[in-house]
């Protein structure tokens, strides 16, 4: 197992006033557990708000924890002295939503992809130039960008551009968020196509964060449904599109947009909007919206349990 | 009708006096909305971006026509121009818009002022930013009903909270008295719908309208636009890059590409079967959740990105990316042609015909 999550719980304190005073807790996680074997792509799924990229930051360690454990290799991150959490990040990276944000604009494309190497002292400075063709063209990306800064780069040369980065150290983990969210779809395309030849040429693990199903359709080979800091369902991409369980599940899958016109609804599956983090519940967290609520889950919350072929729902109204 | 009726009034909000032109038309009638030959250029130290080139489409009454197309194709600057808001230093360099026969790039611009709100309303992509965030959400709406129905008092408040009611807002009398800070995104985009609809306008421009909301409440808010076109009549301008949008609320389709039309088509039928290779090439490099997916699987590119404005190609500006482009299609660059039951494209080599 290359990663370990238990019960990991990440609360922000919500200050407010000069005085900042403490208002109330929103709780991003709230109780994850996931694991994931090495070489597997792991999908997440969730609306805005559900705490999946707070989640995916947590595993890496880039948002402080408040409880839990996060086993990376058998390491416990959330223990470890900050020196040998060091040495460990080469072996984990992140791709964002958003290469312009997350790229610096006054690197050179060939030194954005070779910094962390140089920095790991990994290559000597001789060897950049040498080392940045290889990684560009592992990405399909031409020499003649080199020289190249971030502006001068399309949006899917520079999502690119943040793949090669994050291969550079060759990690055994990549957490991918969002990454083809803001690319048009003929280069969404392009770059998903790249994510699934890397991980399976490389033998790559990819916790692949989004809120589009069937890009992680596409990708995943595992999927996690999150809702309010919670995964409420976990199966096998081919169980969990085809025979979902969890009322959440199901209404996102039916919300998703015609194929065809022929195809259309004739109501939106769910009514409401995802709640307010603030609210605390003493019950299911879904339960306002839930069309298959039952009186118990207003009382207690549902936890995960395990069913057939590994399917775990969390829902006081599916019998595992 | 559907489930969402519960939430809102069977109450008809009270009809404005400036509304006019509702309903569906008879058939046959002239289309609402009649874009020819449009052109809008940008002038810039290296030359004249053309944004728009030579566009011509009409949406009828009642009618949903949507506009598709990747960042840049040209989409969003076709709905300013019809709102004649197209940002500087552009402008419309050809063509004429006519709503209802009138031809808005001859108005004053008093008199587009009233069009504007008047008979044309327009909703985007990011509410928050569409929306003062220092005003009530009342103050925003009875601004409108003041400015363009001459509405005040107690008729104003009364209709402004039909207004809410009838997108689907659960407590209409609270959310005028607050800030759209507390509003959800998905609440806020029906606030923004309110406002759009305060006129009763004939035709009501949809930027993208659901591209920055979760899906469950993009289901919610085309439910909501669907059910407004079926119990007004109006017309909709539907702008938006997301396929699946398109078969859920589309009649007819234009797509673009590079500044033009490439193709144009009933919706069903453009579903059915695309005839130009970019709409195909659009569809297949969808992931869709509909199919098994395994190991080898792959999604259809289109490889390439979209050309520089001011490098476009000589002959067709999807050659280079082109599936079967073939030795003229650099060299010469495509005409509409007209093919039966409304249907046009722009390609040398188009798919599923047999004609042109």
């Amino acid at each position: 197992m290359l990663l370990d999550v238990k019960d990991l719980k990440i609360h922000f304190k919500v200050r407010e006033g000069w005085l900042g005073k403490v208002r109330g807790m929103v709780r991003a996680v709230d109780g994850v557990n996931l694991s994931m074997e090495t070489g597997e792509t792991l999908g997440l799924v969730g609306e805005s708000g559900c705490g999946k990229t707070t989640l995916g930051r947590g595993l890496l360690n880039l948002v402080p924890l408040t409880s839990g454990t996060v086993r990376f290799e058998s390491q416990d991150l959330t223990t470890l002295p900050p020196e040998a959490l060091r040495q460990l990040r080469p072996r984990m990276q992140m791709i964002f939503q958003d290469p312009v944000s997350s790229l610096n604009p006054r690197m050179t494309v060939e030194s954005l992809v070779t910094d962390a190497l140089l920095d790991h002292k990994q290559i000597t400075p001789a060897e950049t130039r040498d080392k940045a063709r290889e990684l560009l063209a592992q990405v399909g990306l031409g020499m003649d960008l080199l020289r190249r800064f971030p502006h001068e780069l399309s949006g899917g040369q520079r999502q690119r551009v943040s793949i090669a980065r994050a291969l550079s150290l060759n990690p055994k983990l990549i957490v991918c968020d969002e990454p083809v969210s803001a690319l048009d779809v003929s280069i969404q395309a392009q770059v998903l196509n790249l994510l699934k030849d890397l991980q399976q040429q490389l033998g790559l693990t990819l916790l692949f964060i989004s809120h589009s199903l069937g890009v992680v359709r596409f990708i995943a080979g595992r999927v996690a449904v999150m809702y309010l800091g919670r995964v409420v369902e976990l199966a096998r991409s081919e169980i969990l599109f085809s025979k979902p369980r969890h009322p959440y599940t199901k209404a996102l899958l039916q919300s998703i947009p015609a194929n065809h016109p022929d195809q259309r609804r004739t109501y939106a599956p769910l009514k409401g909007d995802v709640p307010n983090p603030f609210t605390e519940y003493t019950g299911c967290s879904f339960y306002e919206r839930c069309p298959e609520r039952l009186p118990q889950c207003a009382l207690e919350p549902p936890v995960l349990r395990a069913g057939d072929k590994d399917h775990h729902v969390s829902c006081w109204a599916v019998t595992p | 009708m559907s489930q969402f009726e519960p939430q809102s009034s069977p109450a008809a909000p009270s009809r404005a006096p400036a509304s006019a032109g509702r309903g569906s038309a008879p058939p046959g009638a002239a289309p609402l909305l009649e874009i020819e030959n449009l052109g809008v250029g940008f002038p810039l130290h290296r030359g004249m971006i053309h944004a728009v080139n030579g566009l011509t489409l009409n949406v009828g009454r009642g009618e949903t026509l949507a506009l598709v197309g990747e960042s840049g194709c040209g989409k969003s600057i076709t709905a300013l121009a019809v709102m004649r808001l197209v940002p500087e230093p552009g402008r419309v360099l050809t063509g004429a818009i006519r709503l209802n026969g009138e031809n808005l790039l001859a108005l004053s611009s008093d008199a587009m002022r009233q069009v504007r709100g008047d008979k044309i309303s327009m909703i985007f992509q990011e509410p928050m930013s569409a929306l003062n965030p220092v005003l009530t959400i009342g103050y925003q709406l009875l601004e409108i009903l003041r400015l363009h129905l001459n509405l005040r008092g107690r008729p104003a408040l009364e209709r402004a909270e039909a207004l809410l009611e009838e997108v689907g807002l659960p407590h209409p009398r609270r959310h005028l008295e607050e800030y759209p800070h507390l509003l959800s995104g998905g609440m806020r985009q029906r606030v923004m719908i309110a406002m759009a609809r305060a006129t009763e306008p004939q035709l009501m421009i949809c930027d993208e309208p659901t591209t920055a909301l979760d899906v469950t409440v993009q289901a919610q808010i085309l439910e909501l636009l669907r059910r407004l076109q079926e119990r007004t009549g109006m017309s909709m301008l539907f702008i938006t890059h997301d396929l699946g949008v398109v078969a859920e609320v589309a009649h007819r389709v234009v797509v673009m590409y590079g500044g033009e039309k490439v193709e144009e088509s009933p919706s069903r039928a453009l579903f059915n079967g695309p005839v130009h290779p970019y709409t195909r090439g659009l569809m297949d490099a969808l992931p869709r959740t509909d199919r098994p997916v395994d190991p080898s699987y792959r999604l259809f590119t289109i490889p390439g990105v979209v050309p520089h404005p001011l490098a476009l190609p000589s002959g067709c500006r999807f050659a280079d990316r082109c599936f079967c482009a073939a030795g003229n299609c650099r060299a010469t660059h495509p005409e509409l042609t007209e093919g039966a039951e409304g249907r046009s494209w722009r390609c040398h080599f188009p798919l599923n015909r047999q004609e042109g």
